[in-house]
């Protein structure tokens, strides 16, 4: 009896917790999910396990009306008519990757998502992983 | 299986040996090997090797005979100056030079030739004889190149436009690994002309022909160039590519390049699969992944990444060359 309470309430203390954790989307080996969403501040964190796909595309939708101010690495691709800026991520290897933006406003968790492609290194595939806050 | 050569055949030279020039350039070229790679293989220049296969039967030092027939994959005695040949060779040019050779006896070493047989089909039946004999070696020998698994293709645009530069990848697969040699020929069409490969080729001797020559402990080899079409070819021409591979790993196995062997003219971008005249993102991902990390290939994937993020192109004909477009507003 005295165990299954504390079972109970150890579980419950990390349910807690849950909302805190950002969530992280994956297929294949690779997940990624927003670090960092602090006013105009974005980070988006890419974990990459081997075998790695050679190129990544992650485009990033925005509030309409939101412009993207600086970022690194520098995005490649702008598209006014959609509000969407893609980072052609090449020469990837296994581990970790950062993409760090600022907006020219503050976004909210909310009003933000991003779509993560790259091809299946074994089966050539084109995969898709969408991350959200 | 590999046949490799027997060491004991060269324990008993002497410190200095006769070695066979034009012996050695035949097999040289047989085997399609240049001066430099067998000069590297050797540790010599390519002078040394020009002086050795252009005279008769030069001395050289046993160990570097040795390296020599290591490089051209034979066994020492193939390169070895033959005495008996020397001598019959001799005894020929005496002969001719006297009255002329005696019936029936050779004129150097007296030997009897053996009459010829009285019946024509003895000689068919043992000509035959031979035939399959030579043939059940050649197909033994087959068999233990057999157990070499290669496999060789060549990913090719589907189209390009005149005037305009595109990428062309030979993949080679070896199995199993091991130390081995490549040579791979590329026969390019009319129309066709290559720019830069990586690893860099040799241009062969026939026009449009791109040789590579690698030697390596691999299973897998990728050779890459850049090629660009005539500005004058015509649209809707069809290009036809085609080359072999030739592996020695003991045994010597040559294999026809498959996959993509055909190009047409086109007025589109050769990335551009779908012919929009946009590269979307889906087909730059599927060019960065087989053609990125190649150097050769580096610049025309700048243009290409240019295109892309522009939003579309156009194909000048007048200059053969792609020129960028804003995307278009809906």
């Amino acid at each position: 009896m005295k165990n299954t309470i504390i079972f109970l309430a150890v579980s419950v203390c990390l349910a807690s917790f849950m909302p805190f954790l950002a969530p992280c989307a994956s297929a294949q080996g690779i997940s990624a999910r927003y670090a960092k969403i602090d006013g105009n501040h974005v980070t988006v964190e890419i974990k990459i396990s081997a075998p790695a796909p050679k190129t990544i595309l992650f485009t990033q939708s925005l509030p309409p009306g939101t412009t993207i101010l600086k970022s690194a690495p520098p995005y490649s691709k702008y598209d006014k008519m959609t509000g969407t800026a893609t980072w052609l991520l090449k020469e990837i290897r296994p581990g970790k990757r950062k993409i760090h933006f600022i907006t020219d406003k503050p976004v909210s968790p909310g009003s933000i998502s991003g779509v993560m492609r790259f091809r299946d290194p074994e089966k050539g595939k084109v995969m898709r992983i969408t991350i959200a806050p | 299986m590999y046949t490799r050569h027997d060491p004991t055949s060269s324990r008993t030279l002497p410190p200095t040996v006769r070695i066979d020039g034009s012996k050695i350039k035949d097999i040289r070229e047989r085997q399609g090997l240049t001066q430099l790679y067998v000069a590297t293989a050797v540790g010599v220049t390519t002078d040394t090797i020009s002086r050795w296969e252009n005279r008769r039967y030069p001395s050289i030092k046993r160990e570097n005979a040795m390296k020599l027939a290591e490089a051209l994959e034979v066994d020492i005695s193939e390169i070895l100056e033959h005495e008996e040949e020397q001598a019959e060779e001799q005894a020929e040019k005496i002969g001719s030079d006297k009255a002329g050779p005696h019936p029936g006896h050779t004129a150097s070493t007296g030997r009897r030739l053996q009459p010829l047989p009285a019946r024509p089909w003895i000689m068919l039946g043992l000509a035959a004889g031979f035939l399959a004999l030579g043939l059940f070696l050649l197909w033994l020998h087959g068999r233990s190149a057999g157990n070499i698994v290669i496999s060789a293709s060549r990913v090719l645009p589907s189209h390009s436009a005149p005037g305009t530069t595109f990428p062309v990848l030979i993949e080679v697969g070896i199995m199993p690994k091991g130390p081995v040699s490549l040579l791979v020929k590329e026969k390019l069409p009319k129309y066709i002309t290559a720019l830069r490969g990586n690893p860099p080729y040799s241009a062969g001797n026939g026009e449009g022909m791109l040789k590579w020559i690698f030697q390596g402990d691999v299973n897998k080899k990728l050779f890459c160039y850049v090629a660009a079409i005539n500005n004058k070819v015509a649209l809707g021409k069809k290009l036809a590519f085609n080359g072999t591979v030739t592996i020695r790993k003991g045994a010597t196995v040559s294999v026809t390049i498959d996959g993509d062997a055909e190009i047409e003219t086109a007025p589109f971008h050769w990335a551009d699969l779908n012919r929009d005249n946009v590269i979307d993102d889906e087909e730059i991902l599927a060019v960065y992944d087989t053609f990125s990390g190649l150097k050769a290939v580096e610049s025309d994937l700048q243009d290409l990444e240019a295109i892309w993020s522009a939003g579309g192109y156009k194909w000048d004909a007048k200059h053969g060359k792609f020129v960028t477009l804003p995307l278009k507003e809906e």
